[in-house]
């Protein structure tokens, strides 16, 4: 289509006209900015002050585009207006105009084109759709290139309408010769589910995913993997067996950098099939640490902490004495990763330090001392930004053994008076952490309660002194006998400690100790007379607290200054708590008949701690799900994910495959027998109709969310890695499901409740049998022992089917279990549908649930299986 | 990992380049955020990630999940006057984004030796192409810079009509790191040991901490596919040929030449499986520069350049210097401009110096003397004294006059003697660690000789010696 008038008084293209235009003023809608001018660069032009002349300026020259013959003239054209678009201007008007030049031979032009339509289709939808033709008709373009840009830009149109389109070019793209177009191929799988997740044919994409891992081409498999976590997302992930894994593992020399990182992500989802395997798994990736990507280190950093919790011993699980415990082989593997890490923070940049720093600090929770003898490494150094310099001061005090703690204690002496404010109160509180948990091995609690008590002299700087006090008041409840190092100077401190925190722990400490402390009274009486200027209510209440403490040791001198106080304080209004507080020890104090009740009540100390850890340090198993969760975001906040993330956006992986003895369930399963034949003939474009209710067992990879995948044509894959045999079947772990034994519905409920339950909520699982029931009693009879009671069955010709359902116990939520069974009669094999109806309204719990009845059904029905 | 996007700011929070992957933020409404954090949280604030919640706070670290859940993680890298940035909704890998941000960096480089706003403005096109083949929909892509060059060109390479152009093959190869058909008239091969010493001494003169940061880097222009393997002095080698051989009285006695180190890292070309077998360094190297190996050594070095300091601050008069500085290496090595930075407190005035070698300057911008001295051999010991005047009243006790402002005025001051001495040298034909390259086999099917080149340097690193 060609413009009927021909261009007029247009600045010359490519010249770099530089046009400023004081013309029309308003800035266009959309502009970021306004658009400022770049430096004083000579390609200025692209950059300059734009109204929205200029737009209508650039339309008149995209018209000449046609006629245009010099090729770098026509890219000044379009470099313009992408620069416009870079700008934040909005040129979505031009987008008759530049659809006009996607039919061009110049790759650049070309590619300039692509960004425009990905970067405005979403705003009009409808002329984008008019230039789908194009990009279909470039994905068959000759030129690899052309055919994989073609193909990123028609998948990354963000076009719901447009996926009748792209669905063709994709799945050619998929069985294209050259690699650089696969790649794209599968990337655009993902965009198509992005797009649109009811309608996405999950089954048959999945298929053909499982199926490329094979590709001879590395970067291929790495989207595969990408691209599969993601479609898997509400099943835990791409489903993982040992054919696949190994597979991959034994591939892994062949990817690139980033490739690698896409394996490493899967290790800690794989369940080893035995000990032997894991640790093949860790020889075979301990090369990885030796690279120089960050992301591929702690990658294997966390496939290790995962394959030793699944190898390790643990008490109790009745696995031979001689294998290491889970602490012992964890131990070893931080032992393994220390040196790499210490590199990386060492001469990493500050960005990745900081959180470098982080994942140290949860390796050191998880395995304390591991980086203790490396301890000078993290030494402040002046020119370090502040959160690094913070998190090293945290981590110092974590890193205290008697070896370590008298110089980590010197170095943190030399920080408490730094300039920066925070650093001075970190370093003091790492100091007073250190004597808490006795870390610091004999005479360093006392040592650090002198140098504590020393900073609550330095009148200069008022924050340490205050924090000095507080970590004092804490060592004392935990060493009582200190307190002979810390009671003189404390009536001197309380007269020129000013922060609130600070001053209520050393009233506190005065009231506690006060019996020994000579001048106590006087020190406080000085703070009760100048009640009125307390402003901290914290203060008000450590006060009253320690004034009647220390009256019932010393009240000759206590007593008046007691009156005074609970007068000013009871006439106090500003804090309800300290009023009340107050009004309790004047009654308590008028009414009790014996004065030694009172006295009893409140002087008795029963405070002094015994454990090491305050209770809000107790967090093991919060600590514990963390690691689950290591080398994410979670570790840098310290979070869990369903915190801080938006539920939809949360993966939940699940570690595969669950057959595996080390998951504790059972045998392996026999790898399916492999299926590329029917794979193939699906590619030639027959439609796949695998109905979510049944896959069929050469299908495989079923697409609800299951644990249990048979994976294609793998088994002749296993070459590195020997075949070991699996040690006898392990416990069942059903803890938290538990049928009624009573349970009964009439034939109509069951229908419908089955038919309340959409398809996709069911989980579908098949298996191989080694052998064929005989008949249906036989299951009936396996199943009931279970309670999983039968509604109805029969035999066919090919098949025995079953319904069957069971009932939750009320208070596990008393939802129902809905189960179609089908027995294949041919090559022997179970398929299961399941549903839950009522019950737990969290669908996370549900799954669970629907995954143990399955693993229940498949216990029951043992005999048949392996 | 999944970045929803990446873009690139200048240090204002101006966006200057973006590109949303996946859709799934309101990009425009993120830069805006991004913009301003920088502008509204404090310097000393600032964390390379931070979570800004559904509401639009910016929140701290320990308050991430408070306020609920949604939101966006933002991690961004800094590079001369720029910011590169990605953000995520997803509970995405950190360790990775920051390496992805940290290779675009390079390969930005590498396309346009420098990077800052200039030359983003000027190539626009090609970091929205680079972008674009970097990174798919959030996941990152490949990042060789050399085999991205073979089909994104600063000319822009065109669909000529004759010459059809194709993705190279290396993008997918096995070999991803080099292309086919590489040729050099002359086969050269430049290799460079650098080592920076890392020193922290305190002010007692105790060593707290020393360590040896190592790169072996290497320049190839080799043609065709050259297989080379190196040879270097590290023990573990030795260990292995002594356990192996039969001759292990031999490889003992030499064992004193050879160097442990601690934790190595290879470029993605060394066979690493290879390495871990028989400690052999084996590789394809790719095409021009590029570090072959890192490593780290933890141990204790004596400190190479010694400097002792004695100050004597008179309040309200005068300061002045004592600097003894010491060469603590063999007399044949020769350490090239030497610079020891000693910083003085803010206030001084009228500098005066003397010194028996180098050249004194005072800079009062920064704070400090530098004192360089161009040539300092082994063994060597000077001698540099400072004098400076003091106003009688200091800048604290100024400031001080009203009231109780400062935490602590007193610590204010202390602080200038705080910093550091600095030190900065070069020392060719040397290395601290001692390690050495025994042999580079280059070898190629058409049988091409090649030259080695081997260079040894020892720098300095992260140099401090605390003052008393």
């Amino acid at each position: 289509m060609q413009h009927p008038y021909p261009p007029r008084n247009l600045p010359q293209p490519g010249g770099g006209p530089g046009p400023i235009h004081q013309g029309g003023n308003a800035p266009t809608p959309g502009s970021m900015s306004g658009g400022s001018p770049g430096g004083a660069g000579k390609d200025d032009s692209y950059f300059t002050e734009s109204r929205k002349g200029e737009v209508n300026e650039l339309r008149q020259l995209l018209r000449t585009f046609g006629s245009e013959r010099d090729k770098q003239r026509k890219r000044e054209i379009i470099k313009k207006v992408i620069a416009y678009m870079t700008l934040g201007i909005d040129v979505s008007r031009l987008f008759t105009e530049m659809m006009l030049a996607i039919e061009t031979r110049d790759l650049v032009i070309k590619k300039m084109v692509y960004l425009f339509l990905c970067n405005y289709a979403e705003t009009h939808p409808d002329l984008a759709q008019m230039c789908t033709n194009t990009l279909v008709k470039d994905s068959g373009n000759e030129d690899p290139m052309v055919r994989g840009l073609a193909l990123r830009a028609l998948c990354s149109l963000r076009l719901p309408q447009m996926i009748e389109y792209t669905s063709e070019p994709l799945r050619r793209s998929l069985q294209d010769g050259h690699a650089y177009v696969r790649k794209t191929g599968v990337m655009g799988i993902l965009k198509m589910y992005h797009l649109n997740k009811e309608d996405f044919d999950k089954a048959a994409f999945n298929d053909i995913l499982y199926d490329m891992l094979r590709d001879p081409d590395s970067s291929v498999v790495t989207n595969c993997i990408l691209v599969l976590n993601e479609i898997m997302a509400d099943s835990g992930g791409m489903a993982l067996n040992r054919a696949v894994m190994l597979h991959l593992l034994n591939r892994i020399h062949e990817f690139s950098e980033f490739g690698i990182l896409s394996v490493l992500d899967l290790v800690p989802r794989y369940i080893p099939a035995n000990d032997e395997e894991g640790f093949q798994i860790m020889n075979l990736l301990d090369p990885v640490l030796r690279t120089a990507n960050s992301g591929a280190v702690v990658a294997t950093i966390c496939a290790f902490l995962s394959i030793a919790d699944a190898i390790g011993k643990r008490p109790g699980d009745g696995r031979d004495a001689d294998s290491p415990s889970v602490d012992d082989l964890k131990r070893q593997v931080c032992v393994r990763i220390k040196a790499p890490l210490v590199t990386l923070i060492a001469s990493g940049s500050n960005e990745l330090t900081y959180v470098l720093l982080k994942y140290a600090d949860q390796l050191i929770d998880l395995c304390p001392g591991i980086f203790d003898d490396e301890y000078r490494q993290f030494y402040v150094r002046y020119s370090e930004p502040t959160h690094i310099k913070h998190s090293k001061v945290r981590l110092l005090a974590k890193l205290a053994n008697p070896e370590t703690a008298p110089d980590i204690v010197a170095e943190l002496g030399e920080l408490v008076a730094d300039i920066d404010e925070t650093m001075g109160r970190l370093a003091v509180r790492s100091m007073g952490s250190i004597a808490l948990h006795d870390s610091g091995g004999q005479g360093a609690v006392e040592s650090i309660a002198r140098r504590l008590v020393e900073m609550l002299d330095l009148q200069g700087i008022p924050h340490v002194s205050s924090e000095a006090a507080t970590a004092l008041a804490s060592l004392v409840r935990r060493h009582p006998d200190i307190i002979t190092v810390v009671s003189a100077p404390l009536p001197r401190a309380l007269r020129y400690i000013t922060e609130p925190n600070g001053r209520s722990n050393v009233i506190f400490l005065l009231g506690e100790y006060g019996e020994s402390i000579a001048e106590a009274p006087y020190a406080l009486e000085r703070v009760i007379d100048s009640y009125d200027n307390i402003t901290d209510d914290g203060v008000k209440t450590a006060l009253l607290a320690a004034t009647v403490k220390l009256f019932f040791h010393r009240p000759p001198e206590m007593q008046k200054m007691l009156g005074r106080l609970m007068k000013k304080a009871t006439e106090d209004v500003s804090s309800q708590d300290l009023h009340d507080r107050a009004l309790f020890y004047y009654r308590l104090l008028r009414s009790s008949p014996d004065p030694n009740v009172a006295k009893s009540i409140i002087t008795s100390k029963s405070m002094s701690m015994t454990t090491d850890q305050f209770a809000e340090e107790d967090d093991s198993e919060f600590r514990a799900s963390l690691m689950n969760e290591f080398n994410t975001l979670c570790t840098v906040y310290r979070c869990k994910a369903e915190n801080f993330i938006e539920e939809e956006n949360i993966v939940k992986f699940v570690k595969m495959p669950k057959d595996h003895p080390l998951a504790r369930e059972g045998n392996v399963a026999p790898v399916a027998d492999p299926g590329v034949n029917t794979i193939v003939d699906q590619f030639g474009g027959t439609t796949i109709g695998v109905s979510l209710a049944a896959p069929s067992p050469s299908m495989c990879a079923p697409p609800a969310p299951v644990g249990e995948v048979d994976l294609l044509g793998f088994g002749d894959d296993v070459s590195i890695l020997s075949a070991p045999q699996p040690p006898a079947s392990g416990t069942n772990s059903l803890q938290s499901l538990s049928l009624k034994s009573n349970a009964s519905i009439t034939g109509d409920e069951y229908q419908s409740m089955w038919r309340a339950v959409s398809d996709l909520e069911a989980v579908t699982i098949s298996t191989h049998m080694r052998s064929r029931p005989t008949s249906t009693d036989a299951v009936e009879s396996a199943l009931g022992a279970f309670n999983v009671m039968t509604m109805a069955s029969g035999e066919l010709q090919t098949e025995f089917k079953f319904f069957l359902y069971g009932q939750e116990e009320a208070y596990y939520g008393g939802g129902y279990f809905l189960i179609e069974a089908v027995v294949m009669k041919a090559s022997p094999s179970l398929n299961l549908t399941i549903k839950s109806f009522g019950g737990d309204s969290d669908s996370i719990k549900r799954k669970e649930k629907l995954d143990q009845l399955a693993e229940l059904i498949k216990s029951a029905l043992g005999e048949y299986l392996h | 990992m999944v970045a929803s996007a990446i873009f690139i700011t200048d240090l204002t929070g101006k966006p200057l380049i973006s590109r949303n992957y996946r859709g799934d933020i309101p990009l425009t409404a993120a830069i805006d955020r991004f913009a301003s954090y920088l502008n509204e949280v404090e310097d000393e604030m600032k964390k390379p990630v931070f979570h800004v919640d559904s509401g639009g706070e910016v929140l701290n670290v320990d308050d991430v999940g408070c306020t609920g859940v949604g939101g966006e993680t933002f991690v961004y890298v800094q590079h001369s006057n720029l910011y590169l940035c990605g953000v995520t909704c997803k509970n995405s890998n950190i360790a990775l984004m920051l390496t992805y941000l940290y290779q675009l960096t390079s390969l930005f480089q590498d396309y346009f030796t420098t990077l800052n706003e200039e030359s983003i403005r000027d190539n626009f096109v090609i970091i929205y192409e680079l972008l674009d083949e970097t990174m798919d929909h959030g996941l990152p892509q490949s990042l060789d810079s050399t085999i991205l060059r073979q089909f994104i060109t600063q000319e822009g390479n065109r669909m000529a009509d004759d010459s059809k152009s194709k993705p190279p093959v290396a993008l997918t190869n096995a070999v991803s790191w080099r292309a086919e058909g590489i040729k050099h008239k002359k086969n050269e091969i430049f290799l460079d040991v650098v080592e920076k010493l890392n020193l922290l001494v305190s002010a007692n003169g105790t060593v707290l901490h020393s360590e040896i940061n190592g790169a072996v880097k290497m320049k190839s222009f080799l043609s065709g596919m050259p297989e080379l393997k190196l040879g270097l002095n590290d023990k573990l080698v030795f260990e292995a040929a002594g356990r192996g051989g039969s001759s292990g009285g031999a490889s003992s006695s030499r064992a004193g030449k050879s160097v442990e180190l601690e934790d190595i890292k290879f470029h993605q070309c060394v066979r690493l499986a290879r390495f871990e077998n028989d400690r052999t360094i084996s590789f394809i190297p790719p095409d021009g520069e590029f570090d072959l190996m890192t490593y780290r050594l933890d141990t204790h070095v004596k400190p190479l350049i010694w400097v002792e300091a004695v100050v004597e601050p008179h309040r309200g008069s005068r300061i002045e210097y004592m600097i003894k500085t010491r060469s603590q290496f063999k007399s044949r090595s020769v350490a090239n401009n030497v610079e020891i930075i000693i910083p003085v407190p803010p206030d001084v005035d009228s500098p005066s110096f003397k010194s028996s070698v180098g050249n004194v300057t005072y800079l009062p911008d920064k704070d400090c003397v530098v004192w360089t001295i161009k040539q300092f051999h082994g063994g060597r010991e000077y001698l540099m004294r400072a004098h400076f005047g003091l106003p009688s009243i200091s800048r604290e006790e100024a400031d001080g006059g009203n009231i109780n402002k400062g935490s602590g005025g007193g610590s204010g001051a202390d602080m200038s003697w705080k910093k550091p001495i600095g030190v900065k040298f070069e020392i060719p034909y040397f290395t601290v660690s001692g390690i050495q390259v025994r042999y580079l086999k280059i070898i190629e099917r058409s049988g091409y000789q090649a030259l080695p080149w081997v260079r040894y340097i020892t720098a300095n690193g992260d140099y401090q010696l605390r003052m008393a």
